[in-house]
């Protein structure tokens, strides 16, 4: 065995309260040896702290749909059981089994059926698709339109999608690439946007914590308006991109005298970093920003991380920062940062929360 | 980790409604788990859910007397293990006892906290090595990472010493740390001085 295969054996032992008294001897020997600093090892705590699951363990769902079945067999089960050391009336008892379960199988279908008629008529019914945070997904709609939901968003329908028109609400960010159908146009609802297509892909970015909503086009052609003012329209045009202010939102003001703050800018090859334009890098797992302030940045982080973040250094907050993470866990990403303005962090590991402070 | 919050349940105080619903937090808690288990011996899933649906049957059956049982789900898990291996020794699959065929499942990371402090790439070969483990030693790890059982508890299980199960787990975990050997380089480098 080499040193280096004897070192990791000797930290495994460790780790589960092993060691022996010269066993911790022979590894402080061998740390010295080939000066490695123990106190910096935590990266291997953290890879023994992981939790591991099988891959085919039932969902709570399965489980609960095999308690549901179970439980009608326990309304049946006095007539039923025979105790289990009866062992040659054993093909009886399975038998009654198989009429058990095709009886079950009957009630499910006609259950199914049931739900399928009612949902029908049952128009008010919504349905949700959400994301947490540090999580992503991809739904594909009915229709064939595709969503790409970015962490800590949310969208919502009911059962009248695809009927006269295929109408979402969207809180948070997604990339939408909309099936082409004409006859029925396809219509989001985020707090401060509608936006109404016939088909083609984009961006939208609508978070109640962030001041700007942000529609980016990508392809086809997009017509957005907005519910503060609805006779208010705006036609985007493939690579262009609309940012509102919503900072006078909060502000209550009288509707003659609201206008909209908004800016309306070209995603220009420019602004690509990797070959890939920032609005929806996410969709590949990039998180890519220019000059964003720390503040706005941190938001970001927080949703693509799972991490909570306190900043204490006032200065830092209207910093601007310019990059893009791809595999980088987070603390490597918060050390990438730190190159360009000098500050500290301090992780708690109970709250989840890194609190970002000045360096000294 | 559950810790033993379902043990010395008391089913003989109530209506038949309270005691389903009493019932329906053990089978919730131990279904997915058994089901990885017995699925280790038999390989079929439909065998498996049939066995777990019994062993859990039996438990409803004896509720009057689970307050009893001192720990509910160790005592699941030696129930389930003895009807798979009976059910392999009647089907003529397997000698009683023996467990070197125990199957485990795949393992992945489950979503924890962890996470955020490694990289995809290694968390990618942490979950390679932990598959690529003899299957006694991933088993072990399982019950004893996965399920949360003691080591007294697994050595109980699969009748093997705890002295058994601590030099797998210690096998398991020194193999988790190769996998990221390289993260600490003055040690590779230094070696290799060392060795030429």
């Amino acid at each position: 065995m080499t040193d280096r295969d004897r070192f990791f054996e000797l930290l495994a032992k460790k780790k589960l309260n092993n060691c022996t008294l010269s066993d911790i001897a022979e590894i402080n020997r061998l740390a010295k040896e080939y000066d490695i600093d123990l106190d910096n090892l935590s990266q291997l705590d953290h890879i023994f702290n992981l939790q591991f699951v099988a891959a085919e363990r039932p969902s709570v769902t399965s489980a609960e749909n095999s308690w549901l079945k179970f439980k009608e067999k326990l309304k049946e089960d006095k007539q039923i059981y025979i105790p289990a050391d009866t062992d040659d009336k054993k093909p009886k008892y399975r038998i009654m089994r198989y009429y058990m379960a095709a009886s079950v199988a009957v009630i499910f279908v006609l259950l199914g059926i049931y739900v399928f008629v009612f949902q029908n008529h049952d128009a008010d019914k919504l349905n949700i698709i959400s994301t947490q945070y540090g999580s992503k997904s991809k739904v594909e709609m009915p229709d064939g339109t595709q969503i790409w939901l970015n962490a800590g968003s949310k969208i919502t329908y009911d059962n009248q999608y695809g009927k006269k028109t295929r109408s979402i609400s969207l809180e948070g960010e997604a990339f939408f690439d909309v099936h082409h159908d004409p006859k029925h146009p396809f219509i989001i609802h985020t707090k401060n946007l509608t936006l109404k297509v016939l088909g083609t892909a984009f961006n939208v970015r609508d978070f109640k914590e962030e001041n700007n909503s942000i529609a980016t086009l990508i392809r086809g052609s997009l017509e957005v308006s907005f519910p503060s003012k609805p006779e208010q329209k705006i036609i985007l045009k493939p690579k262009e991109k609309l940012v509102i202010s919503n900072k006078n939102a909060t502000r209550k003001v009288t509707a003659d005298k609201e206008h909209i703050e908004m800016a309306l800018s070209h995603v220009n090859d420019v602004a690509t970093i990797d070959h890939m334009i920032e609005e929806i890098a996410w969709t590949e797992n990039k998180l890519i920003f220019r000059s964003k302030t720390f503040e706005e940045l941190v938001l970001d982080l927080e949703r693509w991380y799972n991490i909570k973040i306190e900043i204490q250094d006032e200065a830092i907050k209207s910093k601007k920062f310019t990059g893009a993470f791809k595999n980088e866990t987070f603390f490597e990403a918060l050390d990438a940062l730190k190159e360009t303005y000098a500050f500290d962090y301090k992780f708690n590991k109970a709250t989840n929360t890194v609190t970002i402070k000045t360096q000294l | 980790m559950s810790d033993n919050h379902l043990d010395n349940i008391d089913f003989n105080a109530g209506s038949h409604q309270d005691e389903e619903e009493l019932f329906k937090t053990i089978y919730l808690e131990f279904y997915p788990s058994l089901i990885v288990f017995a699925k280790g011996f038999l390989k079929e899933i439909a065998t498996a859910e049939d066995i777990v649906e019994d062993v859990l049957l039996k438990l409803w059956h004896n509720r009057s007397a689970i307050y009893a049982i001192k720990n509910l789900k160790l005592y699941l898990f030696v129930a389930t293990k003895n009807a798979c291996l009976n059910h392999l020794a009647k089907n003529k699959r397997m000698d009683y006892e023996s467990l070197e065929d125990l199957e485990v499942a795949i393992l992945k990371v489950s979503h924890s906290p962890e996470e955020a402090f490694i990289s995809n790439e290694q968390l990618h070969k942490i979950q390679e090595e932990i598959n690529k483990l003899p299957t006694k030693c991933r088993a072990i790890f399982m019950l004893i990472k996965e399920e949360g059982l003691k080591y007294s508890e697994v050595a109980e299980l699969l009748n093997l010493s705890v002295k058994t199960i601590e030099a797998q787990m210690s096998i398991a975990l020194k193999r988790l740390s190769e996998a990221i050997q390289h993260d600490f380089p003055s040690f590779v480098v230094k070696k290799q001085n060392k060795s030429s």
